[in-house]
């Protein structure tokens, strides 16, 4: 028999059966699309991770903190304090280090209050650090500050994004602090002056600016927030090169007695690679089983179907069919569900991916790491050739495997007990 | 055309399309022995027609599926054109039923299949291009009267109808020869003879070398010969005239 023969001899009887045809259809659409669609939007994440950092962070920054860069915050007993870049400074190939003080402070500009991190740097050594995005799209950075000078990310000021805005340049800014002493809870005030508002940024950065983060200068932040102590020292090293970023990390540790934790920006990408990679396996191990189940649906109706279509098998066997062909139509069959369905899957779980996007579904999620070193993120579906072959191919494998036991039964029944079947 | 024998030594001169020798079928049903067939003895000349006439049960259809390839003998041989078909393996089998014409006594059309789809399906099996099949089973429908319900599905055709699409697969790959088994069994008489007209026609013009199952004496009286059955044997022979 022809090939095409043999594929509109499978069409013809697929036709015969819609309803349940259709059914073990649904199976494996539903299976493809959820590979699709997590499968999409798990490496749109990662993208945007890495995009990120790339954008925010030159490689030759590497960071202090004492806090660690797990998701479940161990915090360290171990402090650091805004002098120590002095030491940090003289360390071979370290050519600048700003620390950062950050404390969450409500604060009261225009008609409204909003808690937000309020983070005290260096303006000059900030700038420098960070040249593409600490940088006012009105008022400006002055390298020499007074008390009450304040830098406003630009989501502070517009905070739901749509022009509406809270205040301007040269408008006050009420920032509160409160500590507690004991059962003494205290309320400390200021009242900054807003001097720049940043250019929208995007995403964020470890210690880099963000379109939520309110600047002071980081001598009226020591005064205000009554500490020397800093969560983060940024470090920039005069090159690159992997054997510079590691000798210096070596040394730095050493002078803290490895008590810091020293990041580089490739650890953290790897760090969030790894994250990622298993949430990716998980999800795409999850939407794999429903298409092995998927497979078992298709054997399920298979089987059914060659029990009623025994007569038929026996008739085809008695006019000389041969066994290998019984077994191409069967298998046909049971290909052609598995290619519409892993095509409808594409449609189905592209269209998911776009709508969850589209309807910021998963901006709880997204919103979940805002306070997290990664930033706010927004999950854009990344739809790449490797994952819809991928898909495509492990959804054909799925029905050949069990397609192949019902083609195998039925090329192997014996024509003239099949034909006796009533 | 079917195999010859290999063996060049094997000088034998082959007059018959079919032989059988000494063909047992037992059935075991657990303890129970059935024996459908008791040692049958019969030759079939080329071109002949023969009738095989005796009562149900008594293992007509169990003799045509050995003749056709289709069920294997508990022991004896059926040789077609002199090879035996205890020899062949599965695939050997299945191309020599290509070349004999099976009609059944229930039809044993394709349903969803077009009657000028079903009589093509043989074609097709044996990769007859589409056109050169399409014209072929057209014409095989003409010659059995159903020219213009070619595209008809069986469920629309009346029991005569079918048996004359099923009667045109079988003759699709100009078969060496016509196994039926009772095709009248499921039609009325007068559609029957229709159908014996044009078996009889085929026969006598066309060759057609043909074995008809029945337990109709009326319709055995078109053959040729006819072979009285009963218990799985054979008891007499009657000729037309
Ligand atoms: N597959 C089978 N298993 C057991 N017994 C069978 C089978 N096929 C036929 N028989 C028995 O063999 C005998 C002959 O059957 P069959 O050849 O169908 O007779 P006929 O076609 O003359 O009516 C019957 O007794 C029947 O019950
Ligand atoms: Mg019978």
């Amino acid at each position: 028999m022809f090939l095409s023969d043999i594929i509109s001899y499978a069409i013809g009887s697929i036709q015969r059966r819609k309803v349940r045809k259709g059914l073990a259809l649904l199976g494996v659409t539903i299976g493809i699309a959820a590979i699709i669609s997590l499968g999409s939007l798990s490496q749109g994440f990662r993208g945007i991770v890495a995009m990120q950092f790339e954008q925010g962070f030159s490689s030759d920054t590497i960071i202090l903190t004492t806090g660690s860069l797990d998701f479940l915050n161990t915090e360290s007993d171990f402090e650091l304090y805004v002098n120590d870049t002095e030491l940090i400074d003289q360390i071979d190939n370290v050519s600048l280090s700003v620390a950062l003080i950050q404390k969450n402070c409500f604060v009261h500009l225009g008609d409204e209050e909003l808690l937000l991190p309020v983070i005290g740097v260096d303006f000059s050594r900030y700038k420098e650090l960070f040249p593409n995005t600490f940088l006012t799209q009105s008022g400006s950075i002055s390298d020499f500050p007074t008390n009450n000078t304040v830098i406003l990310g630009k989501r502070v000021i517009d905070p739901w994004n749509n022009g509406t805005l809270l205040g301007t340049i040269s408008d006050e800014i009420n920032i509160t602090f409160t500590t507690r002493d004991g059962f003494n809870v205290e309320n400390k005030t200021y009242t900054g002056n807003i001097e720049g508002i940043l250019d929208e940024i995007g995403g964020s950065t470890i210690g880099g600016p963000t379109d939520m983060g309110i600047y002071i200068p980081i001598s009226h932040a020591i005064k205000f927030f009554d500490t020397t102590r800093c969560e983060t020292i940024l470090v920039k090293l005069v090159e690159s090169n992997e054997q510079t970023i590691k000798s210096t990390s070596d040394s730095i540790e050493d002078l803290f007695a490895g008590q810091v934790q020293v990041v580089t920006p490739t650890s953290i990408i790897n760090a969030i690679s790894e994250i990622v990679t298993t949430i990716e396996l998980f999800l795409i191990g999850v939407s794999a089983i429903s298409l092995v189940v998927a497979g078992v649906g298709i054997m399920n109706i298979m089987l059914t179907s060659i029990m009623e279509r025994t007569r038929e098998i026996g008739i085809l066997k008695s006019i000389g069919m041969k066994k290998e062909v019984v077994i191409l139509i069967f298998l046909s069959e049971a290909l052609i569900i598995g290619i519409l369905g892993s095509i409808f899957g594409i449609i189905v779980g592209g269209f998911l991916a776009i709508a969850v996007d589209e309807f910021g579904l998963l901006t709880g999620l997204a919103s979940g790491t805002k306070e997290t070193f990664i930033g706010e993120v927004s999950i854009s579906p990344i739809f790449n050739s490797g994952l819809l072959i991928g898909s495509v191919i492990f959804g054909l494998i799925v029905s050949i495997i069990f397609g192949l036991y019902p083609a195998w039964r039925a090329a192997k029944l014996d024509p003239v007990e099949a034909l006796r079947y009533e | 055309m079917i195999k010859k024998p290999k063996n060049s030594l094997e000088v034998r001169i082959i007059s018959n399309v079919i032989e059988v020798q000494d063909l047992k079928k037992v059935y075991s049903l657990g303890q129970v022995k059935v024996n459908a067939l008791s040692g049958i003895n019969m030759k079939v000349p080329s071109g002949d027609f023969v009738a095989i006439l005796g009562p149900s049960g008594s293992g007509k259809t169990t003799l045509l599926h050995s003749l056709g390839a289709l069920d294997k003998p508990t022991s004896g041989s059926v040789l077609i054109f002199g090879s035996d078909l205890a020899l062949l393996n599965d695939s050997q089998l299945t191309e020599f039923r290509r070349k004999i014409g099976f009609v059944f006594q229930f039809f044993n059309l394709i349903p969803r299949l077009t009657a000028l789809e079903n009589v093509e399906l043989p074609l097709s099996i044996v990769r007859v291009p589409k056109k050169v099949r399409r014209k072929r089973a057209i014409k095989l429908l003409e010659t059995v009267g159903l020219g213009d319900r070619i595209h008809h599905n069986p469920l629309e055709l009346s029991g005569g109808e079918r048996q004359r699409v099923a009667l045109a697969r079988a003759l699709a790959n100009k078969p060496d020869f016509l196994l039926m088994d009772e095709p009248t069994g499921n039609i009325d008489s007068k559609t029957a003879s229709e159908l014996l007209e044009i078996i009889t026609t085929l026969n006598r013009e066309n060759l057609v070398t043909t074995i008809m199952v029945t337990h109709d004496h009326e319709i055995a009286k078109y053959a040729k010969r006819i072979l009285h059955f009963k218990d799985g044997l054979i008891l007499k022979e009657e000729v037309n005239s």
